[in-house]
């Protein structure tokens, strides 16, 4: 199958990854910018006091978001493969939908640093950063 | 004093490492299952949890969440004074303290995680993580914490964690 549009590539990228269907994450182009969605999900729940959404799955729902950045802009489609990540936790992830976006900050012929914000009223209050390192694989892998 | 009800009381040293060692809705979702004894977790292998199709190994998110479960599990252990990769030491014992006198704190919060990914998961295996609380200082606990399939020595990810451990409310 070739994948010569961004949406295809994008489409392409959720429908590969089994875990991406499991945690329910759901994007759109907006633009050159993948714009992600995680819906709220009882199974998503880390701590049922608040309740908030486990940490875990914020960093996961990140992460997904700047592999779908970055395969949705490879020439290929495939996504690169995550080195590290460090995620910022500044507000509790409530019972709501997550939206987050990447931001390339240098694409290097190896390395591709990515920094990644998500919020759920506003951007301007984000409950979780990333920044990561992700390399692409040798022959487009 | 009364017993503060459901809403406002604050996580008990107990309960904050008991939500991690009980499970959470994601982890019973995931299938994790505790490792008696150890503070550790497996995340069996499931299709249905594969990231890259390429690889065909637990997603790095499942490998996130187990890590950031077990490094809070950690803490939890740590405010106990149950923490056998140090306090098994002969000599000072940085938890005697702890264990003197279990100290009451409010809600735990992850102010961040970091994880390497050395390499993918290996396809159809399941991933175990542990980890360790070396350090509590100013109400923020420092963890380490390692995933792998059956060699602690041949590391799927490490992570390092540090979480806000606030006063309880009635402090």
């Amino acid at each position: 199958m070739s994948l010569v549009t961004t949406t295809d590539k994008l489409a392409a990228f959720l429908a590969g990854w089994p875990y991406a269907g499991f945690l329910g994450m759901t994007a759109k182009l907006d633009g050159e910018s993948v714009a992600a969605t995680l819906p709220f999900s009882q199974h998503l729940i880390g701590n049922p006091l608040i309740p908030a959404l486990h940490g875990g799955v914020v960093g996961a729902f990140l992460e997904l978001t700047a592999l779908a950045q970055l395969a949705a802009s490879a020439p290929d489609g495939h996504a690169p493969r995550t080195v590290d990540i460090t995620i910022d936790y500044l507000r509790p992830a409530r019972a709501f939908a997550t939206h987050a976006r990447a931001e390339v900050i240098k694409r290097g012929r190896r390395v591709i640093n990515v920094q990644v914000t998500a919020w759920q009223e506003a951007p301007a209050a984000p409950v979780a950063t990333l920044r990561g390192h992700f390399v692409v694989r040798a022959n487009g892998r | 004093m009364t017993d503060p009800g459901p809403t406002d009381e604050p996580m008990s040293a107990a309960l904050a490492g008991d939500l991690a060692t009980r499970g959470t809705a994601q982890s019973t979702a995931l299938g994790i299952v505790m490792i008696p004894n150890e503070c550790a977790m497996r995340a069996p292998f499931r299709a249905d949890l594969v990231g890259d199709p390429a690889d065909g190994g637990l997603a790095g998110g499942v490998i996130t969440t187990l890590l950031d479960q077990t490094c809070g599990m950690a803490v939890g252990w740590a405010m106990r004074g149950a923490n056998p990769w140090i306090a098994s030491g002969d000599g000072d014992d940085p938890w005697a303290a702890f264990r003197a006198e279990p100290r009451r704190f409010g809600t735990m919060a992850t102010l961040d995680l970091r994880i390497d990914f050395v390499r993918p998961a290996r396809p159809g295996c399941d991933v175990t993580a542990r980890a360790v609380c070396y350090q509590i200082a100013d109400n923020v606990a420092f963890v380490r914490g390692e995933a792998f399939e059956d060699d602690p020595a041949d590391p799927i990810a490490a992570a390092q964690a540090a979480f806000m451990l606030a006063e309880p409310a009635s402090a």
